[in-house]
């Protein structure tokens, strides 16, 4: 029942470093995973944790032993690649009876241990099918299956699903989630799919060049982000810049460019005349016929709509000149709104979330590359 | 008028048929994404428009020319491919400069044209990097501004942000849209990325076993999707099987499989007929007590999902079938727990009705 515990690595290529001193601790049995934009670090973090790469400082340990000179066939964790790399000549009871720790297993134990792999991955009848005859996904569940048929209990999934098509995807997330608590095992995985991030985990790691910006849960993360990268690479987000005019406890009073609002900054640290950063999630914006009863209302006008299927995106000019996305999901019927329409925009103040003024500004701040 | 238009184009690799009878107008400046899965064939069009690929029948005509017998230098459009193969040992200029030069043309009015093409994509500045030095998406755009340097006006795109960083992607989407808009240009873009076709493309066409299913404005194929196959692979729908009980020249009664019975306004299909009915996840609704609603199906939570904007139900309903909801994460139901007894909802005027496939829903609902 693994533990992770990982102290303060860093790894350099060269003058590039792909990681610096990251510490995480993972816990027994969660389900972990890792996003971030390209050249982040995530997969040079799970490679460290695999024993694929070695760090270049740091220190990183398994239920408390020390691992990380540990070679990669000692490490007892299942790797998942998104290349999908199953011995083409073997059929599927042979690909997942192949890993070395069941190698060494006496014939009657090995038989058990596979035929309770396909079980588990629904790859009845497809035992005796070879890569070629498998679709991606039975093929990347035969790669699951040989990663954890050797027993072990962490298990490392870099970009498994990467690979497949959506639907299929969206499928085989939940089984994987399902497999992983119902074998009681530890998984770190890293992907580049938001959504697949936020349904399958009990936390996710947010990574930006080389460090950890924020670890919590889908829905921390989602509707209270501690930190403006979280709000801007976690799903969408509305930034305005803005300066403190008063503050009367956890309520703060922004000037945001002549427009006055509200916000609740529960763990904010500023002081009057800062500058500061509100976002909002486009879909907490409310819009009205009306100017609302509450603070934050901003009288605009609608410049563009764009269907999205399940919602439509619209965008509005404020008076202060403030450009605001607004997502409508749908739903219910289509609201009756259309481009160049004059409304209210209503920014509830439990919905808005307030930074202190990034240091290098908010474009470097925001920048994914 | 038309700038491209294909008629009745196939292809056949083999025993595989690729490309089956497409005929399809794109527009003067409009933007068109193919969108298709692996193996849909959308890459074989998109090279068979651009002249790399001979169909075995059909036309493809530009500019009302037939081009048949054009060689691909000649032609008016040009095929922008996945990967962008930039020249690492040139900079971005003498990339964008290459192919004008190579074929001929004045070093200096070539340098001059190849910097206004960087204004367009807003690299002007970096015209003297390497493309090392540059990240994803700008070299994405040394890519399109090579194809542009041409001088052509229609581009066809093979996947052009699928090299890129998930998150990027979807930034990019508009800069892709803004350039082929401001410029007056006739885009034809493959993806296989559902979301990307609906908000880049003007319209969008899905492409599925070299078949074309339907062509329509990404709303019109969400909201009137033509079969099960395009209800499926564009957005998320539940589908319920069923057979017609009763009809009037309003609505018909549907019962489906397991006995219960729900009320559609589509009266396109006769009593007794097997039906699939296609509902899209995001109207149907879910509670943890009864409602008064037209249509309720009874069953148990065994799935919720946060996903951001939206929570994700699965209920199993009360027949066996796995039906999913998706409430907004900030307004929907008080916390339901798994294992709940619960009713979903949808209205008669968000059902559509499809004829029940020949060769059985499962494998309509196939992605290939």
């Amino acid at each position: 029942m693994p533990s992770v515990n990982i102290e303060k690595i860093s790894k350099k290529y060269g003058k590039i470093e792909a990681l610096k001193k990251v510490s995480l601790e993972i816990e027994e049995r969660e389900y972990l995973s890792i996003i971030g934009p390209s050249g982040c670090g995530k997969t040079s973090l799970i490679k460290s944790i695999g024993g694929i790469i070695e760090p270049s400082e740091g220190e990183i340990f398994v239920d408390e032993h020390n691992i990380t000179k540990t070679l990669l066939e000692d490490r007892n964790a299942g790797y998942v690649f998104q290349e999908i790399a199953l011995f083409p000549h073997l059929k599927v009871n042979e690909n997942i009876g192949y890993g070395p720790l069941v190698k060494g297993e006496n014939p009657v134990v090995k038989k058990r241990q596979v035929g309770e792999m396909i079980d588990l991955l629904n790859l009845d009848g497809q035992e005796s099918f070879f890569p070629s005859e498998l679709s991606g996904g039975a093929k990347q569940k035969t790669a699951i299956g040989r990663a954890l048929a050797s027993g072990s209990k962490l298990l490392l999934l870099d970009e498994p699903l990467g690979m497949l098509d959506l639907k299929i995807r969206t499928q085989l997330r939940y089984e994987l989630r399902k497999l992983v608590k119902d074998l009681g095992l530890t998984a770190i995985h890293v992907t580049h799919d938001q959504e697949e991030a936020m349904s399958i985990s009990d936390r996710i790691v947010i990574m930006k060049a080389g460090e950890i910006v924020e670890v919590g849960t889908p829905r921390k993360l989602y509707t209270r982000p501690s930190k403006i990268f979280t709000a801007k690479f976690l799903g969408e987000a509305n930034f305005f810049e803005g300066k403190v005019t008063e503050i009367e406890g956890e309520n703060y009073k922004v000037d945001i460019s002549g427009n006055m609002i509200t916000v609740l900054g529960e763990d904010a640290v500023l002081k009057i005349n800062d500058k500061c950063i509100i976002a909002i999630r486009p879909e907490y914006i409310r819009l009205n016929k009306e100017k609302s009863e509450e603070n934050n209302s901003w009288k605009c006008r609608v410049v563009e709509e764009s269907f999205k299927g399940n919602a439509i995106i619209f965008i509005l000019i404020a008076e202060n000149g403030s450009r605001l996305s607004v997502k409508y999901v749908l739903t219910k019927d289509e609201p009756e709104i259309s481009v160049g329409d004059e409304l209210y925009a209503t920014l509830p103040s439990s919905h808005l979330l307030i930074y202190n003024y990034p240091i290098d500004g908010l474009d470097a701040e925001l920048a994914l590359e | 008028m038309p700038t491209i238009q294909l008629r009745n184009i196939s292809k056949r690799f083999g025993s595989i048929q690729a490309l089956e009878d497409i005929t399809f107008d794109v527009k003067n400046g409009e933007y068109l994404c193919i969108l298709g899965s692996t193996g849909s064939g959308k890459t074989t069009l998109l090279r068979t428009i651009s002249g790399i690929i001979k169909p075995d029948n059909g036309e493809v005509i530009s500019n009302e020319k037939n081009m048949s017998d054009v060689p691909v230098e000649d032609r008016d459009t040009v095929y922008v491919p996945q990967t962008y193969a930039l020249f690492p040992h040139l900079t971005v200029i003498d990339n964008v400069c290459f192919g004008p030069i190579s074929k001929g043309e004045d070093n200096d009015l070539a340098k001059k044209r190849a910097m206004e093409i960087l204004k367009l994509v807003k690299l002007d500045k970096r015209a003297e990097s390497y493309p090392s030095e540059l990240s994803g998406g700008m070299q994405q755009r040394v890519a399109l501004a090579r194809g542009l340097v041409s001088g052509a006006k229609m581009l066809l795109l093979d996947e052009p942000l699928g090299a890129l960083d998930a998150r990027l992607r979807i930034e990019l989407r508009t800069e892709l849209r803004r350039i082929a808009k401001e410029n007056g240009l006739t885009v034809i873009h493959v993806t296989h990325d559902q979301d990307e076709a609906m908000s880049i493309g003007d319209r969008i066409m899905i492409l599925r076993r070299g078949k074309v299913q339907q062509i329509g404005t990404p709303f019109h194929v969400y909201i009137r999707p033509q079969n099960i196959f395009v209800a499926n692979f564009v957005g998320h729908s539940n589908f319920l099987e069923g057979t017609v009980m009763k009809r009037n020249s309003k609505e018909s009664i549907i019962r489906l499989r397991g006995g219960n019975q729900v009320k559609t306004d589509d009266i396109s299909h006769a009593v007794e007929e097997p039906i699939v009915i296609g509902i899209r996840v995001e109207k149907t609704r879910i509670f943890d007590h009864p409602v008064d609603a037209v249509n309720t199906l009874r069953g148990e939570l065994i799935k919720a999902n946060f996903i951001g904007t939206f929570i994700r139900y699965e209920v199993k309903l009360d027949n066996g079938d796995i039906m999913a909801a998706l409430e907004p994460s900030d307004s929907g139901p008080a916390k339901l727990q798994l294992g709940d007894r619960v009713m979903l909802t949808f209205e008669p005027d968000h059902c559509i009705v499809f004829d029940y496939p020949t060769l059985g829903l499962n494998r309509e609902l196939e992605v290939f």
